[in-house]
């Protein structure tokens, strides 16, 4: 499984439990350490929105009080349901040497009172996350094992960080007339050096070509990517954007569809980041944009709509949001059909990415797939030298 | 609250497969299985039966998740027709990470008091002054000592909680109770063993306490050193007395003095599920099968999920529990109404990741010996707590083999380069 959608599973499953939740029950979400905990803590605040998160901190410098805890839940008002979430930061190094330090017996300390809390803990009838790091976590495992033997999970974020893997992934559904995947480093790195002077460069002019910046800014986002650095990327891809919506405003039949397919790259990178809500506003601005050029040129923007329908099924799906996310991809795959007819190996991989997107909605919401429509598809997929027939879901 | 019932839906399945919360009342009587004939307490409530002592002292102790809780809790009960129990759960009212004997000895005191008010026995009848006013004299604060005189059994409940909460949680005061104590140690011990035998003469059942909690003391040190500084004290009470033990603690030199002092010493074991040549042993597989039917309906287990849980669990109950409520999120996850033998794959490789995520690279190599050896020989003896303590290593049949937990097994095979 690739760390995406092994990343994407763990979060569903945290959220398949907090569904079912209904007195106290104890989870571990191993993030990365420092910056990355905080950025998980604010993109899992953002997916659990319908909870009422109660947040407290563990340090060796400050244990935990299950009866502040009760009187801070019983103070909660209004109709959401309370989930208690530990930071925990510094109690790592009860296990790390020199195991003798004080600040080491300090962190076992509160780790052992913990571990003593345990019924105090199950009486709070509410789910408690505890944010660990890795070796926080394997000092969780000794010096409060009896809690952590009671948990009811494990969520690993930590996989969440972007690998080249998962960028060649994404760059994949994305720009299939981009040759990036196959670069190796040492490339990446020269044209990423060789971009930011040419931008560098052109942002001096003193009449700047912004056509040429929009462009530049994008291809950066996208070596980048490669590069796994998706922070970066999403930098330019938001630059890139801007500049094309500066753009637009002055010359809408020129720079709408730049807009539009920048917007849909966005959403991409925002989704990949954890901030959804913005992915599926960049997203949805997309299809609207292609939504409107399309009838000016069908055989141009019709499949730019199917993409960037793709992209929006994608986040909504990542949102929870199946059924919507349902109807996005059928209604890509159906502009898609005639497209993929006439050039299967052009749409191949855009035809796939939205056929295994509509099989997840689907499998999510518990439906049985358009039969007909999943047959359509699948019979042009397949390379000439593959009989149809042996397709799962392909008629004989 | 619906009614305890083997679950019919998904929702109903994960609210009882709770791995936090103890049996104890409905949960108890709801899903409660006995234990094989020798993998439970039957020996031990035999041996309490038919020994007719009145003040023998037990040590008691099983593997983390094996069932100690839910086992005292059952003979607790199963002992109210001859005795009198009484359960002093220290985890409530002691400091474990700073636990000293004679911490251990007050709290003894004051909770025999207050079973005595229980069972009828007046604040102002000569054993139950006497014993109050040494605790008056010494220790209590005012607003402590007053509830315990009322004649109400809530007042006096609120004494003793206050008492144990402030003992757990103020370390000045501690100091100065130990203090206070130590020379005054006989005085106490002769108070209380009167109470003790006024209890008995009335009740006509012999008394035994039941201290849960003192395992969770992860400190071995510290455990044994209460055990050996404090063990003539401990076995000074005129009653019969139960005491748990860290069970890594049985495995340490320092520990096998004191084992020999106590008169009984009991260690829960696993479930078996397979001897130790491997071949299947279903009367404890039988057993684990009959707390899945107990908490969850076999319309909603596969038969082969519910092998495969059982074989997953080691023979550990709470880790039983544990994967199957994880099998029960990955099967609601999948949007289907019943658990499949993938979900419980699903739930095992979270128990290997964890494994992978615990265990130091050398450990592969001292595991892999005690797989093929099923025994602890050779191990050093901080390594062997540690793999006792994580679980990697399970113990069955009483200290008679060992082998390593199931998800370990399949990381064992991983590493065969750590070899």
């Amino acid at each position: 499984m690739d760390p995406l959608e092994s990343a994407a599973r763990e979060e569903e499953q945290l959220q398949e439990a907090l569904s079912m939740s209904t007195g106290a029950s104890v989870f571990f979400i191993v993030t990365p350490p420092g910056e990355g905990k905080k950025r998980e803590m604010e993109r899992l605040s953002r997916l659990l929105s319908g909870w009422h998160i109660l947040a407290v901190r563990l340090s060796p410098e400050q244990p935990l009080d299950p009866e502040a805890l009760r009187g801070q839940l019983r103070a909660l008002q209004g109709d959401r349901r309370p989930m208690i979430w530990v930071e925990v930061e510094g109690l790592g190094v009860a296990e790390a040497e020199p195991a003798r330090s004080a600040v080491a017996e300090q962190a076992r300390r509160v780790l052992q009172d913990l571990n003593l809390k345990r019924e105090a803990l199950e009486r709070l009838d509410a789910p408690i996350l505890f944010w660990v790091t890795p070796p926080e976590l394997r000092a969780f495992s000794v010096w409060a094992a009896d809690l952590f033997a009671a948990r009811t999970a494990i969520i690993d974020l930590e996989r969440l960080r972007p690998t080249a893997e998962k960028t060649l992934r994404i760059e994949m559904f994305l720009t299939a007339d981009h040759p990036h995947s196959a670069l190796p480093p040492a490339e990446v790195e020269g044209r990423i050096r060789l971009y930011e002077g040419a931008l560098e460069a052109e942002a001096r002019k003193r009449r700047p070509h912004l056509p040429r910046i929009a462009s530049l800014h994008e291809e950066l986002a996208r070596l980048y990517a490669r590069r796994g650095d998706l922070h970066s990327a999403l930098r330019h891809q938001r630059e890139g954007q801007n500049v094309y919506r500066e753009l637009a405003q002055q010359h809408p039949e020129v720079f709408l569809p730049g807009l539009a397919r920048s917007l849909n790259d966005l959403s991409v990178w925002l989704s990949e980041l954890g901030r959804r809500e913005e992915a599926l506003q960049a997203a949805r601005e997309a299809v609207d944009l292609f939504r409107r050029l399309a009838p000016q040129r069908p055989q141009t923007f019709l499949p730019d709509l199917a993409r960037s329908l793709g992209a929006y099924g994608s986040v909504l799906l990542d949102l929870g949001r199946a059924s919507e996310a349902r109807e996005a991809f059928a209604e890509g795959l159906r502009i898609l059909l005639p497209f993929l007819r006439a050039e299967p190996a052009a749409l191949r991989e855009l035809a796939s990415a939205l056929l295994q997107g509509y099989r997840r909605a689907c499998e999510a919401l518990g439906e049985t797939p358009d039969a007909p429509l999943i047959r359509e598809i699948s019979r042009n997929l397949v390379t000439p030298a593959i009989e149809p027939d042996v397709l799962p879901g392909s008629a004989p | 609250m619906c009614a305890l019932r083997p679950a019919l839906t998904l929702e109903e399945a994960y609210r009882n497969l709770d791995p936090i919360r103890p049996l104890r009342e409905e949960w108890f009587e709801a899903f409660y299985v006995p234990r094989p004939e020798d993998g439970g307490i039957e020996k031990l409530l035999d041996e309490l039966n038919l020994d007719d002592s009145e003040n023998d002292k037990t040590l008691f102790s099983g593997q983390q998740g094996a069932g100690e809780s839910t086992e005292l809790y059952r003979l607790y009960r199963e002992l109210q027709s001859t005795h009198i129990p009484i359960l002093l759960n220290v985890e409530e009212t002691l400091n474990l990470g700073d636990v000293h004997y004679t911490d251990l000895l007050v709290m003894l005191g004051l909770r025999a008091y207050q079973e005595a008010r229980a069972c009828g026995i007046r604040a102002d009848e000569q054993h139950a002054r006497d014993l109050l006013f040494w605790y008056r004299e010494r220790i209590l604060e005012q607003d402590e000592a007053l509830p315990l005189q009322s004649e109400t059994s809530a007042e006096v409940n609120l004494g003793v909680l206050r008492f144990g909460s402030r003992l757990s949680q103020e370390s000045p005061r501690r100091e100065r109770i130990r203090a206070v104590v130590e020379p005054n140690l006989s005085d106490l011990l002769e108070r209380l063993n009167r109470l003790l035998l006024e209890l008995r003469r009335r009740s006509g059942k012999r008394i035994l306490m039941i201290v849960d909690g003192l395992d969770k003391i992860y400190n071995l040190r510290r455990a044994a050193d209460l055990f050996l500084h404090g063990g003539n004290a401990l076995m000074a009470p005129a009653c019969r007395i139960i005491y748990t033990v860290p069970y890594p603690l049985f495995y340490s030199n320092d520990f096998q003095l004191v084992r020999s002092t106590f008169h009984r010493v009991f260690l829960l074991p696993n479930i078996k599920i397979r001897h130790r040549d491997g071949a299947p042993w279903e009367t404890g597989r039988e057993m684990l099968r009959q707390v899945l039917r107990r908490r969850v309906a076999e319309t909603l287990l596969d038969p082969e999920a519910m092998e495969a849980l059982v074989e997953a669990s080691g023979g550990l109950l709470r880790e039983l529990i544990r994967l199957a409520r994880l099998s029960v999120i990955l099967a609601r996850r999948r949007r289907d109404a019943r658990i499949l033998p993938g979900d419980v794959a699903g739930a095992m490789r979270e128990a290997q990741n964890t494994f992978r995520r615990i265990l130091k690279l050398e450990d592969y190599r001292h595991l892999r010996k005690v797989q093929e050896r099923k025994s602890l020989d050779d191990l050093p003896e901080e390594v062997a707590n540690r793999l006792l303590h994580n679980l990697s290593i399970l113990e069955y049949d009483g200290e008679t083999w060992w082998d390593v937990h199931p998800a370990v097994r399949e990381l064992l095979e991983e590493n065969e380069g750590g070899k």
